[in-house]
C-alpha cells in the first residue's frame, strides 16, 4: 500500500525511530510500511494518521479509489423490501 | 532492513537453558541405556526432550505475541516456510531407509533441523528485504 509517511516524516523532521516510538511499533514496521513491503492494519493506519494529525487517506493512498458505480450497485441491491402482513 | 529476532534477554536465557536440557537429556538416555537404568527412570528421561520443545515453542509464541503486527507477521511467514520445509524434508527422508537402505535417523532430529532451516530462511529473507 502506498503511503506518504516518508514525506510526512520529512515535513516534521522525524526519524523512523522517533515515529516508531510515537506509534508504539518497531522501526522495522515503519520501514516495512514506507517501502510497501507490508500494509498496516486499520488500527495502525489510524494510529499513524493521528500522530501526524491527518486523515488516514492523507497518510495512505486508497488502492481501490472511490468507485461510485459500485456503490450504486450495492445500494440498489440492499433496498428494504416491503413485506405484506396479514 | 534486517528483521532479526526480538532482543529479549529472557528469551535468550531460557532458550539456551532449554537447549542444554534437551541435549543433556539425549546424552543421558544413551548413558542410561548403556548402564541399564530402570525403565521408569528411562521413561522419565525420554519425556524431558519433548517437554523442552513444548516450553521453547511456548516461549517463542509469547515473544512473538509481544511484538507489533508487522514484525509478528514477518516472523510468522518465516516460521511457516521453515515448518513446511522441515516437514517436506522429514517426510521425503522417512521412506528412504526402507526403500533404498538409507541410514535410520532419530525423529528428534526434526527439531534442530527446524531451527536450522528457520535460520537459513531468516537469512535469505533478510537479504531479499535489504
Amino acid at each position: 500500500m502506498k503511503s506518504r509517511l516518508r514525506v510526512l516524516r520529512a515535513e516534521r523532521d522525524w526519524t523512523q525511530e522517533e515515529l516508531a516510538q510515537a506509534v508504539g511499533v518497531s522501526r522495522y514496521a515503519i520501514n516495512a510500511i514506507e517501502t510497501e513491503r507490508h500494509a498496516p492494519s486499520l488500527d495502525l493506519a489510524f494510529k499513524i494518521a493521528s500522530i501526524f494529525e491527518v486523515t488516514v487517506e492523507e497518510a495512505f493512498t486508497n488502492p481501490y479509489g472511490i468507485d461510485a458505480s459500485r456503490s450504486e450497485v450495492i445500494h440498489a441491491s440492499s433496498k428494504p423490501k416491503l413485506i405484506a402482513k396479514g | 532492513m534486517k528483521l532479526g529476532w526480538p532482543n529479549s534477554w529472557r528469551y535468550t536465557l531460557f532458550s539456551v537453558g532449554l537447549w542444554l536440557v534437551f541435549l543433556v537429556a539425549l546424552l543421558t538416555i544413551e548413558f542410561a541405556l548403556a548402564r541399564d537404568w530402570p525403565a521408569h527412570i528411562r521413561f522419565g528421561l525420554a519425556c524431558v526432550p519433548f517437554i523442552t520443545v513444548v516450553l521453547q515453542f511456548r516461549l517463542s509464541w509469547a515473544t512473538l505475541m509481544a511484538q507489533d503486527e508487522i514484525v509478528r507477521g514477518a516472523h510468522t511467514e518465516r516460521f511457516f516456510i521453515a515448518a513446511a520445509t522441515t516437514l517436506i524434508v522429514a517426510i521425503a527422508y522417512s521412506t528412504m531407509p526402507r526403500a533404498v537402505g538409507a541410514p535410520e535417523l532419530p525423529i528428534w532430529i526434526v527439531y534442530p533441523l527446524f531451527w536450522g532451516v528457520l535460520g537459513v530462511v531468516a537469512t535469505l529473507r533478510d537479504r531479499a528485504d535489504s
